[in-house]
């Protein structure tokens, strides 16, 4: 069945506008770090800019694990409990990525067995 | 373009980096195949033929607006609104690419113009821990590479398959689900326990971004459970690079005066 040509589209502009909001903070980072060497690494900006990625893998764990408002579900949020154990067991004593990905699945693929 | 390195020009310098970038995007891999497959179920559920999953897919790149715009498109939403539920949930890679950037180095228009396209979550997080400060252009062309191909892999499975295949294997889908926060632990874990290369010096550092990472789970959460969603991103990364700094320096002015 062929694409239907208002929904492409609609796929475009919306790429569009996701694109703009990863290319033109990169692009203007980028320049202004080209500007101003001294920028990369010191002053305020530049030592804030170093907790942002701590901080947003942070805030992605929660917003990954975190029930949408209205769709918590027990049994969903022990499975989650139960995986989440041995998943930072191994990235504590590993450090691994690989290997933190697998121990979770597998984990969470067992908790789902229990509960 | 900077710098040649000892083992061969830029070129090689890209192609190895373009290879241990793809090797790198396996975890990601593993999650967005299973999200891919989610997706796909959800697009044809939504009305959408597997060729149109695949182009959104393809050309919008982002879980959460895609999402999103099946249930707007669902719901008979307007083109405007559409557009800007999708702009919107868009808005917290504002912050991805300033933090990138100091370890990129010297990028033309056109590789940035290249980089930025995949430059998504997950991508986001785990070249925030592991872009290497030598052909990290290269590395980072992988990593979107091998992440951009599995999402649109699972897309076309889900799109094509995955109403039968989750019949099939019911349990399978939600645990592969759970390989995004096992990632997102796995890059969080090593980087606060051991201070992280980005953010330098021994406890004091390592405390701060403990803190950091605290700061913006709170925040994450609390935004997550009042309904902000996209925003709660923003707002975290905001609220905990602000605490980890201010902390920074707080920690680094007593031990300034205890020297």
């Amino acid at each position: 069945m062929p694409v239907r040509a208002d929904l492409s589209a609609l796929f475009l502009l919306a790429g569009a506008g996701v694109y703009l909001t990863r290319f033109l903070p990169l692009l203007v980072a980028l320049r202004r770090q080209a500007k101003e060497p001294a920028a990369k690494s010191d002053g305020l900006l530049g030592s804030a800019l170093r907790f942002v990625g701590p901080s947003v893998i942070a805030a992605l764990l929660v917003a990954s694990v975190l029930p949408q408002p209205g769709q918590a579900e027990l049994p969903g949020l022990l499975r989650t409990a139960i995986a989440f154990v041995p998943t930072v067991l191994v990235a504590v004593r590993f450090g691994n990525l690989g290997l933190t990905v697998l121990a979770g699945v597998l984990a969470y693929w067992f908790a789902s067995l229990l509960v | 373009m900077a710098g040649q390195g000892s083992n061969g020009g830029p070129q090689a310098r890209i192609a190895s980096g373009l290879l241990g970038g793809f090797g790198a995007a396996v975890p990601i891999a593993v999650g967005y195949l299973s999200a891919g497959v989610a997706f796909g179920v959800a697009a044809r559920q939504a009305g959408l033929v597997p060729a149109e999953a695949l182009l959104m897919s393809l050309v919008v790149y982002s879980g959460a607006s895609q999402f999103a715009l099946l249930g707007l498109l669902a719901a008979g939403a307007s083109w405007i609104a559409m557009l800007i539920v999708s702009l919107t949930l868009s808005l917290r890679h504002l912050l991805y690419g300033p933090s990138l950037a100091p370890r990129l180095g010297d990028t033309g228009t056109l590789r940035t113009a290249g980089v930025a396209f995949g430059l998504n979550d997950e991508v986001f997080a785990v070249s925030s821990v592991k872009l290497p400060r030598e052909g990290g252009l290269g590395w980072l062309l992988g990593l979107e590479l091998g992440a951009y191909v599995s999402w649109a892999l699972g897309t076309i499975v889900g799109a094509v398959a995955g109403t039968a295949l989750i019949e099939e294997l019911p349990s399978l889908a939600p645990a592969l689900s759970f390989a995004l926060p096992a990632l997102f632990v796995a890059l969080l874990v090593p980087l606060v326990s051991s201070g992280g290369e980005t953010a330098g010096r021994g406890a004091t550092r390592s405390t701060s971004l403990g803190a950091a990472a605290v700061a913006a789970g709170v925040v994450a959460a609390v935004c997550g459970l009042i309904g902000l969603g996209s925003w709660g991103v923003i707002a975290a990364g905001v609220a905990g690079s602000v605490c980890g700094l201010l902390l920074e320096r707080f920690r680094g002015c007593g031990d300034a005066s205890e020297g």
